[in-house]
């Protein structure tokens, strides 16, 4: 695949992060009152919910995914536009940094889930699996792709 | 990309490189390299350049992403939706038949409560929504258990394993003395496509669902009208 490929797949990468991400926010809010999306003790979302690690300052965890993911998707899109550099940066170096920092919150999510909550949600673990994705293209492409 | 006539060899030249033409072959002439081009025409090189540098998207790599976002799209609808999942009994369906065995070990059966219109609740007993309904349950069954029958099976959603005695020392802390079974293996929860607690099925005296009764349309009321319906009034 080309440059222009890889930046594309980021690009679709993050939109469907945006999306699981959104849908999870809107069910923090929606779904309250009710269980949700468990098939069992262990892939509960409603554990992992209503758990204190669900919400950051009032706003739902899921919320910071929608913002990382979008930042991922701004950086894509500069980038397949031919835009090289964003401030002290260029743009693959920011995708670079913002994926690793999802990694790096996925990661701990993803430990605090297994070992403290003993649940896992579903979707929350699609949405890491997403940023996963999105570094390994990373990983593959070129440095200065955004100029070819 | 358009051409320029040079203003000293009026050759004509690619307005990209005009400046670049200017100075490189005729750098004696006394020509200001500001002026050489108008804006519109800065403007346009700045244009070509930037395209240009566009990383290019082949049909391969558009193909290939093409099916990454189908098998994503399909992956979040499956697990969003579910529309592989049991549904289980829809209104004017017959609920299917189960036997469970209760809290005080006796074996129940739905069909042996055919003849009366029954309550069925899927619960866990640390749902909070749960926790939220029983009052209004209770209260049901203080003015309705003559002619309605009430069951609960707990489906384990939440937290750690339920047990026969936690159910009914909660069942007991709350006044709700009909009878509670576990839903071992979750076999009558797959049965009756139940995702969410509380969910409680309203059967006619011939097992037939006739209302499905879910938070937030759970007031005493709304049982009270899913129970007309189910009396056929």
């Amino acid at each position: 695949m080309s440059p222009g490929d890889l930046l594309l797949l980021t690009a679709t990468l993050a939109v469907f992060g945006i999306a699981a991400s959104a849908y999870l926010t809107w069910q923090w809010y929606e779904a309250a009152n009710r269980t949700w999306c468990d098939l069992d003790a262990f892939f509960s979302c409603t554990k992992v919910r209503e758990s204190p690690f669900s919400a950051v300052a009032g706003l739902p965890t899921a919320f910071v995914g929608v913002a990382g993911f979008g930042i991922l998707l701004a950086f894509s899109v500069s980038a397949l536009r031919g835009i090289e550099r964003v401030g002290p940066f260029t743009t693959t170096r920011w995708l670079w940094i913002f994926a690793s920092v999802g990694a790096l919150v996925g990661i701990g999510l993803t430990f605090i889930e297994i070992f403290v909550i003993q649940a896992i949600c579903l979707l929350c673990a699609i949405g890491f699996a997403l940023d996963l994705g999105i570094l390994a293209v990373l990983l593959v492409l070129p440095r200065g792709a955004a100029h070819t | 990309m358009a051409t320029k006539k040079c203003p000293v060899c009026e050759v004509p030249v690619k307005l990209e490189n005009l400046e670049r033409h200017v100075r490189n072959q005729h750098p004696r002439a006394a020509v200001d390299l500001k002026t050489l081009l108008t804006d519109e025409e800065r403007e346009e090189t700045a244009q070509a350049r930037r395209a240009s540098a566009r990383p290019a998207v082949t049909r391969k790599g558009a193909t290939i992403i093409a099916v990454v976002a189908v098998v994503l799209a399909a992956l979040l609808v499956l697990v969003i939706f579910n529309p592989l999942g049991n549904v289980g009994p829809g209104i004017g369906q017959v609920a299917p038949n189960f036997s469970v065995r209760s809290t005080t070990g006796t074996t129940v059966s739905l069909s042996s409560y055919r003849g009366s219109i029954v309550l069925l609740e899927f619960m866990d007993v640390d749902c909070p929504a749960c926790n939220d309904e029983v009052p209004t349950l209770v209260s049901l069954h203080q003015n309705y258990s003559a002619t309605v029958r009430f069951l609960s099976i707990d489906v384990n959603f939440v937290d750690e394993l339920d047990t026969d005695v936690k159910i009914d020392a909660w069942a007991s802390s709350h006044g709700a003395n009909w009878p509670y079974a576990l839903d071992v293996g979750g076999t009558v929860r797959r049965m009756y496509g139940v995702t969410s607690t509380p969910t409680v099925f309203v059967l006619d005296a011939d097992g037939v669902v006739r209302a499905l009764v879910q938070p937030p349309a759970n007031s005493y009321a709304h049982f009270v009208a899913a129970i007309a319906a189910a009396s056929g009034a």
